[in-house]
Order: structure tokens, then C-alpha cells, then sequence
């Protein structure tokens, strides 16, 4: 019994010692073979955000002509046209009270283009919109219209820094810098507000202003509009838009997922 | 001082300078399950030296075996098992702790109903399946530890130290507690290297339980 003890002491003990050093073998492989795929893993995703910001770029760059394109066509040619036909007919000649009122209406149009080129070229450069979050995007945006007295813009969050990816920040950003301008062209407001409410993965975004509101029925024919819902239906999220004469107008998006790359 | 009073003196060290590591990042622990870990090894601490108390100044072997056999050695067992539950809460591996403990309790009572091996230091049958558990629960925690990511950061997750120290004690224990009484009528040169070589592992588990209190981060 004792050399049989001894002897299935000294098995089990060997057994152990092989089980124990196997285990550390195989600890050590996994740890080297999960640093291995982690770093495989962090290339893959430094890749992939390289590619969603030259994917963004190129887009923001070809939104941004088509932008200028229309702009150019809907705004600033109407008003050149405008200004051509009423320095034709100062041409013609006519009394001098009369020249003289047409020919402040050609500066004053002349001038209104030249606000308008002078914007259009801003949205041409923005290198904020790379590096700053949206929140941060806004508020200097607001800090430069509430620079010029006549309507206040607030910016309100539940989060001070909202991690929305380039992509997706892009393009909302140029959404609600759309309802902002469209509010300052169009509604004579003296507050536009908008809300961020971030919730796990989602973004609630409420947007409104207190002007003069439009038929939401009738078709005004203006780009603002078609571009914000564009936008909106690239960042796949839900979007509403409301107005009524007279009680101002308001925009709701919800993003679903503002941390995956659209 | 005999050397293997002295070696039961050094472990009572151990426990309580594990203990002091915990009580010392208190904080970190305050408002998690781990906080329990600390106290438990402050409960050992005391036990063991309650336990050294009965046999050596009180001089009643019956009372410090009773003491270990009927409280301190299942409190140990079951608090594992409870640590592990805590671990893998919300998790598919749940029901391996409850399992085990099952197992156990099974195995105690068959020890003491059946087998009445009341005389022995610690009851081998009992004993044995409950270092069986422990170790099947430790094998899933490391399966499910390698498996995952939680391998990269296994220098601050807690579990990955208290395992290793656990995994090193009851491997290298179990042979001697299986075969100790043998050993110990038959073989009482290799039961002291034993005897000696368990206290190593043992303080070993306590030095893994104070890097884990130190450097690790409760989850």
C-alpha cells in the first residue's frame, strides 16, 4: 500500500506539474496570438477612418460645388441679371430722379451679390469642421451671428462634447447651418434655438426658430429645403419639418447611430 | 518555536499582509463585490490564527481540527464559489459556481454522514471535491479569460491573480491532503518536504492576492 501511494503520490504530482506548465504555454500563445489580431484590428480601423475622411472630403467637396452651382445660378445670377437689365435701361436714358433711384437699386443689388459670393466662399473653407464636434461647430457659428445684432442663436446640450463620426458631423452640420440660414433669409426670427440630446448611441436634435413660419403645403421652389431633407435622408434619420404662418418653424432629426461611420 | 509552527505563523503573516494590501486601496473596492475579497481575507487571517490559538496555547487538537473541518475549510470554499458567482453574474458560466458549491456541500456530507474521517486534520473526501469544483470553476474562468480580450489587460483584471494563486495552492496541495494521513504513516520524510512545500505555495497565494488587492482594477 505505502510504495502504491507513494507511487500515485509522485503520478499525480507530475500530472499537475505537465497540466500547470501546458496552461502557461498556452496562456502566453493566446496572449501573443489577441495582441497580434488587436494590432491587425487597430490598423484595420486607423484604415477604415482614413478612408471615411477622404470619403468625406470628396463628398463635402462635391456638395459644396453643386451648393455654390446653385447658389450662383439661383442667387447670385437673378440678382446680376437684375442689375444688367437695369444698367441697360439707364442706357436708354430717362429723367434724372429716376436714373438716379435705378442706379442705387443696381448698388444695392450689386451689393447683396457681393454678401452672397462673400458667404458662399465661407462655405467653400472651413478647416474647423475636421477637427472641432458639432456642439463646438455651433456655437462658434452662433457666436458670429449673434455678433450681428437683429436675431440670437442658442445652442443647448445635454453633453459637452457630442462624438459624432466625420462623416456623419459633415453632414449634419451643413444641415443645420441650412436651417440657420434659411431662418435668417427667409423667416425675420429674433431666436433661433437648437437643442442636442444625446442618448447612448442616438442624437435627438430639436430646431427652431420664432419667425414668420411658412405653408408647409406650398412649394416655395427653393433649394434650402430639398437639400435639408437630402441631408437628412444621407444621415439615415428620422426627419420632420413644421411650420405654420405666423408660429415659426421647427426641425426634428433623430439619428440612430451617430458613432458608426454612415 | 518548532519550524512547522513558525510556517503556520508566517501564513497567518501572509493573510494579514494581504489584508492590510486591501484595506490600504480600500477605496477602489468600497462600492464593488471585491470589497468582500478584503474582508475575507481580514476573516482568514483570524480564523488561522484562532485556529493556532485552539492547538497550540488552548493544546485541544480535537477543537482546531473541528474548528477547520466544520467551519473554516467550507467558509473558504463557499466564499470561492460566491467570488466566482459575483464574477460571471450576467454571464452563460453562472451555473458552474452554484454547481460547484452544490458538489461540495454533497461531498461534506457524505464525509461526515458516512465516511466519519473525523480524526483526520482536514476531511480528505470533502476536501478533494471541493478542490475539484474549485479548480473545474478556475479552468472555465481561464477558458472564458483566454477566449476573450480581457487577456490583454490581465496585469489589472483582479480574477486573472487570485486564480493563478488559488490554481497554484490547490494543484500542488491536493496530492499531499489526497494522500496525507499515507504519507504521514508511511513516507514521513516526503510528507515534511511536502508538508513545507504546501506553506510555499500557500504564502505564494497570498503574494497573488496582494498583487491582485494592489495593482488590479475591480470591474
Amino acid at each position: 500500500m505505502g510504495e502504491t501511494a507513494l507511487n500515485i503520490f509522485f503520478a499525480f504530482i507530475s500530472i499537475v506539474l505537465l497540466l500547470f506548465i501546458a496552461g502557461i504555454i498556452l496562456f502566453i500563445f493566446q496572449y501573443r496570438k489577441r495582441r497580434v489580431e488587436q494590432e491587425q484590428e487597430r490598423l484595420k480601423t486607423a484604415e477604415l477612418h482614413q478612408l471615411d475622411l477622404m470619403y468625406t472630403q470628396v463628398k463635402s467637396q462635391q456638395e459644396a460645388m453643386q451648393y455654390i452651382g446653385e447658389e450662383i445660378h439661383d442667387n447670385v445670377g437673378q440678382k446680376l441679371t437684375l442689375a444688367s437689365l437695369y444698367a441697360k435701361r439707364l442706357s436708354c436714358g430717362g429723367p434724372a430722379s429716376e436714373m438716379i433711384e435705378q442706379s442705387g437699386v443696381i448698388g444695392r443689388i450689386i451689393d447683396e451679390s457681393l454678401a452672397e459670393l462673400r458667404q458662399l466662399s465661407k462655405t467653400l473653407s472651413n478647416p474647423q469642421l475636421t477637427s472641432a464636434d458639432i456642439v463646438a461647430l455651433l456655437k462658434e457659428e452662433a457666436r458670429q451671428i449673434n455678433a450681428i445684432a437683429g436675431c440670437r442663436l442658442e445652442i443647448t446640450s445635454n453633453e459637452t462634447v457630442i462624438p459624432v463620426t466625420l462623416s456623419k458631423k459633415n453632414i449634419l452640420f451643413r444641415l443645420l447651418q441650412e436651417f440657420i440660414q434659411n431662418s435668417l433669409k427667409h423667416s425675420g426670427c429674433r431666436l433661433i434655438s437648437i437643442r442636442f440630446e444625446k442618448q447612448g448611441d442616438a442624437l435627438f436634435i430639436n430646431a427652431s426658430d420664432n419667425g414668420k413660419g411658412f405653408d408647409i403645403h406650398l412649394s416655395y421652389g427653393g433649394i434650402g429645403l430639398q437639400h435639408m431633407k437630402k441631408r437628412a435622408a444621407q444621415l439615415q434619420s428620422n426627419y420632420t419639418i413644421a411650420s405654420e404662418q405666423g408660429k415659426g418653424t421647427s426641425l426634428s432629426l433623430h439619428l440612430h447611430d451617430i458613432v458608426t461611420a454612415s | 518555536m518548532k519550524t512547522y509552527v513558525l510556517a503556520q505563523y508566517l501564513s497567518v503573516a501572509a493573510e494579514g499582509i494581504a489584508f492590510i494590501a486591501g484595506m490600504v486601496c480600500w477605496k477602489k473596492f468600497r462600492h464593488n463585490y471585491w470589497k468582500w475579497f478584503v474582508l475575507y481575507l481580514g476573516a482568514i487571517s483570524i480564523f488561522d490564527f484562532t485556529g493556532i490559538y485552539i492547538l497550540y496555547i488552548v493544546k485541544d487538537a480535537a477543537l482546531s481540527r473541528a474548528f477547520y473541518n466544520y467551519f473554516v475549510i467550507p467558509f473558504e470554499f463557499i466564499f470561492f464559489y460566491w467570488l466566482y458567482f459575483r464574477y460571471f453574474k450576467g454571464t452563460k458560466y453562472t451555473k458552474w459556481p452554484f454547481a460547484g458549491t452544490a458538489i461540495y456541500m454533497a461531498g461534506w456530507a457524505v464525509n461526515i454522514l458516512f465516511l466519519r474521517q473525523l480524526n483526520f486534520w482536514v476531511l480528505p473526501f470533502s476536501y478533494m471535491t471541493g478542490i475539484i469544483a474549485l479548480l473545474i470553476i478556475i479552468i472555465v474562468f481561464y477558458y472564458k479569460f483566454i477566449s476573450g480580450n480581457d487577456i490583454l489587460n490581465f496585469k489589472t483584471e483582479m480574477m486573472f491573480w487570485v486564480s493563478l494563486g488559488l490554481l497554484l495552492f490547490y494543484l500542488v496541495s491536493s496530492p499531499f491532503y489526497g494522500l496525507r494521513q499515507v504519507l504521514y504513516k508511511e513516507h514521513r520524510n516526503v510528507f515534511w518536504i511536502y508538508y513545507y512545500m504546501q506553506f510555499g505555495v500557500n504564502y505564494l497565494m497570498y503574494f497573488f492576492f496582494t498583487i491582485a488587492l494592489l495593482w488590479g482594477k475591480p470591474r
